[in-house]
């Protein structure tokens, strides 16, 4: 890769081969919210409601707070934690 | 319908704000000049979290959403409304894969739309030409569906009622004249600055919709058993003349594969459409609208607030057979004259920022893409901002006639068929992020017979009423499940590109292009480390 040849800027983006797991994470959470709602069967029904809610209903507002929760934890992931890692490292002046 | 002045002076009051909101604009983060494509059409490539949040959401969820999902819900029930809630999940986890990859791309080679990127990476003019013409064309109906929404918001509140012709259709004319007025001379920094208004009084209106209704009618669970009610009424009416049930709750067996591939095909060509494209474009830096992915799920529970609006009419018993009006119609029922003008405002105003941005982008496809692509290669930066504002005016005139001339089902129709239409890019512009692969020649057969296709079996669908465009779902072949034909048709472009690729290869190997695009572009940020995460770029042009 170029990683060499160009300096590690803070906003480089983490690559697979830099952290293959953290990616494997971000790719599950990410589709967590896709494979849930195309699984039309498992939720089209109207028991148990909740708040006056049929299951349908709430259940795809459930997934509407997962799936922000998830967005916002693969974007810490992928993102703001190299970022701050590589701020650190500039501070301490470990190479990374 | 009966003149309601208290509503019409409270409606006019917010729009005359905006406008002046509109023209001041021109002098948000002044740039030194508005003559160039960046700074008119992209609003300087600058904006940072809060904006683009406000941007994108103000841009995504137009004044359709407002008009037609609780139309949907109220004559249909969940597949054809709800969906959109589903849909407006599931097109995040696809931003945030996509996006920056794209806003890398853009940064480091200049391209202002979707085609630019098209072009550069095929090599290929004819392919780019195919992206332009695919989005103009997705844009104008939907640009006319904007019209559409302020048109119902006017007709509730007894404007024009009573007069003819011209007359009739005056303030409608004259909501649009202002709006291309300002479009013009601030460029995107208007409906950015709109943006704001627009969305604080969309959440006002229906954070007081979603409480205070419900209480009147008697709680969530009193509006869902008299829709259970209305459902069960319908099916059995229409059981008793041998066809299927026109109304559900929930989706039944036959109709699972309609709602996952309408939800799943939506959610791909929502980013597909020019105008997300520029909203995500005119951002500041690579992560902006991945961060933004987090938060920009605040309009999907809006959204579902707003299909549920549908519900709420049916449980206070509105009966209209012009759907469009039903969520203005609950407004005037249910809220005092003053408090449904605050509504009406926010429909209305919610229609002005997404048919600005879209007209914008249509602006700037049809002047790089076309303009300069086939009629003036040598065309300066300050022209080509020129060109891209007269198109805006005509872009916007064009829809314009078209929702005065036509009649409105023509609007809707032909939006159902924008998404068909918009979704056949996906290929180019998304495959196309990742890997080249895909033959250019491959993906313009591809691309031609989808849209054939699409267009056709849309054009078959009827209902006893309808004659043609009745749905957006279609039998599809060989599986004998009805699925989203946007979907379908986006199967059989897969299908021929891929083979077409691997034809080509063998037959005419030397024939692919060159990649003007290296892997490094899409994973490049702007590089300024004293900025603070995703905070706009310190670019002295644009302080203040």
């Amino acid at each position: 890769m170029a990683k060499t040849s160009s300096p590690v800027s803070r906003n480089a983006p983490l690559r697979f081969a830099d952290a293959p797991w953290t990616y494997v994470l971000t790719a599950v959470m990410q589709g967590a919210a896709l494979v849930a709602l195309l699984w039309v069967p498992s939720y089209a029904k109207a028991t148990p409601a909740l708040g006056g809610f049929p299951f349908f209903y709430w259940y795809t507002l459930l997934w509407l707070l997962i799936n922000a929760a998830m967005q916002f934890g693969a974007y810490q992931l992928l993102v703001a934690r190299p970022r701050r890692r590589r701020a650190r490292g500039a501070r301490t002046g470990v190479a990374l | 319908m009966k003149l309601d002045g208290t509503a019409l002076t409270v409606f006019i009051a917010l729009f005359a704000l905006v406008t002046i909101l509109g023209f001041v604009a021109a002098r948000w983060r002044r740039p030194a000049s508005l003559d160039t494509l960046d700074e008119w059409g992209l609003g300087g490539r600058g904006f940072g979290g809060w904006v683009t949040w406000f941007l994108l959401g103000g841009d995504l969820y137009t004044a359709y959403t407002f008009i037609a999902v609780p139309g949907a819900m109220y004559a249909a029930g969940a597949v054809s409304g709800w969906f959109a809630v589903a849909y407006t999940i599931m097109v995040w986890p696809i931003v945030f894969v996509l996006m920056p990859r794209l806003w890398s791309v853009a940064h480091k080679h200049g391209y202002v739309t979707p085609a630019d990127f098209v072009r550069g990476r095929f090599d290929s003019s004819g392919l780019a030409l195919v992206v332009a013409f695919t989005g103009i064309l997705a844009l104008m109906p939907y640009i006319a569906l904007q019209l559409v929404g302020i048109q119902s918001v006017l007709q509730v509140m007894g404007l024009g009622a009573g007069s003819s012709g011209f007359v009739k259709d005056l303030p409608l004319v004259i909501a649009f004249v202002l709006l291309a007025a300002y479009t013009y001379t601030s460029g995107l920094r208007a409906p950015a600055m709109i943006a704001f208004v627009k969305d604080a009084l969309v959440y006002i209106v229906i954070l007081v919709a979603v409480i205070y209704i419900p209480i009147r009618l008697g709680g969530y669970g009193h509006i869902f058993s008299a829709v259970n009610t209305h459902a069960h009424t319908l099916a059995a009416a229409a059981k008793a003349k041998h066809k299927p049930p026109p109304f559900s709750l929930i989706p039944g067996h036959a109709a699972y594969w309609s709602y996952a591939t309408l939800a799943l095909g939506s959610a791909m060509a929502l980013f597909m459409y020019p105008h997300s494209v520029t909203g995500v474009l005119a951002s500041g830096r690579r992560n902006t609208v991945r961060r933004n992915t987090a938060a920009l799920p605040l309009y999907t529970l809006l959204l579902a607030f707003i299909a549920l609006l549908g519900y709420m009419a049916i449980d206070s018993g509105i009966k209209t057979t012009n759907y469009r009006l039903v969520a203005p119609l609950l407004f005037r029922q249910m809220f005092p004259s003053w408090f449904a003008g605050v509504g009406y405002a926010a429909i209305a105003i919610g229609a002005l920022v997404p048919a600005a941005i879209m007209s914008i982008a249509a602006a700037n496809l049809f002047t790089r893409n076309i303009y300069r692509e086939y009629f003036r290669r040598s065309a300066s930066p300050k022209e080509q901002a020129q060109v891209a504002k007269l198109m805006s005016l005509v872009v916007k005139f064009g829809a314009l006639a078209f929702v005065l001339g036509l009649n409105t089902q023509n609007a809707i129709n032909l939006q159902l068929l924008g998404g068909v239409w918009i979704l056949q890019t996906f290929p180019s512009i998304a495959i196309g992020l990742f890997t080249r692969w895909l033959h250019r020649w491959a993906l313009i057969a591809g691309w031609a017979v989808a849209m054939v296709y699409g267009t056709v079996e849309a054009y078959q669908q009827s209902t006893p009423t309808v004659a043609h465009f009745a749905s957006s779902v279609a039998k599809v072949p060989l599986l004998g499940q009805s699925a989203y034909l946007g979907l379908t048709a986006l199967v059989l472009n897969l299908i021929i590109a891929i083979v077409g690729t691997l034809v080509l290869r063998v037959v005419h190997p030397t024939s692919a292009g060159v990649d003007q695009t290296s892997p490094e572009d899409y994973l490049v940020d702007r590089e300024d480390e004293d900025a603070g995460p995703d905070v706009a770029a310190p670019n002295p042009a644009l302080a203040g």
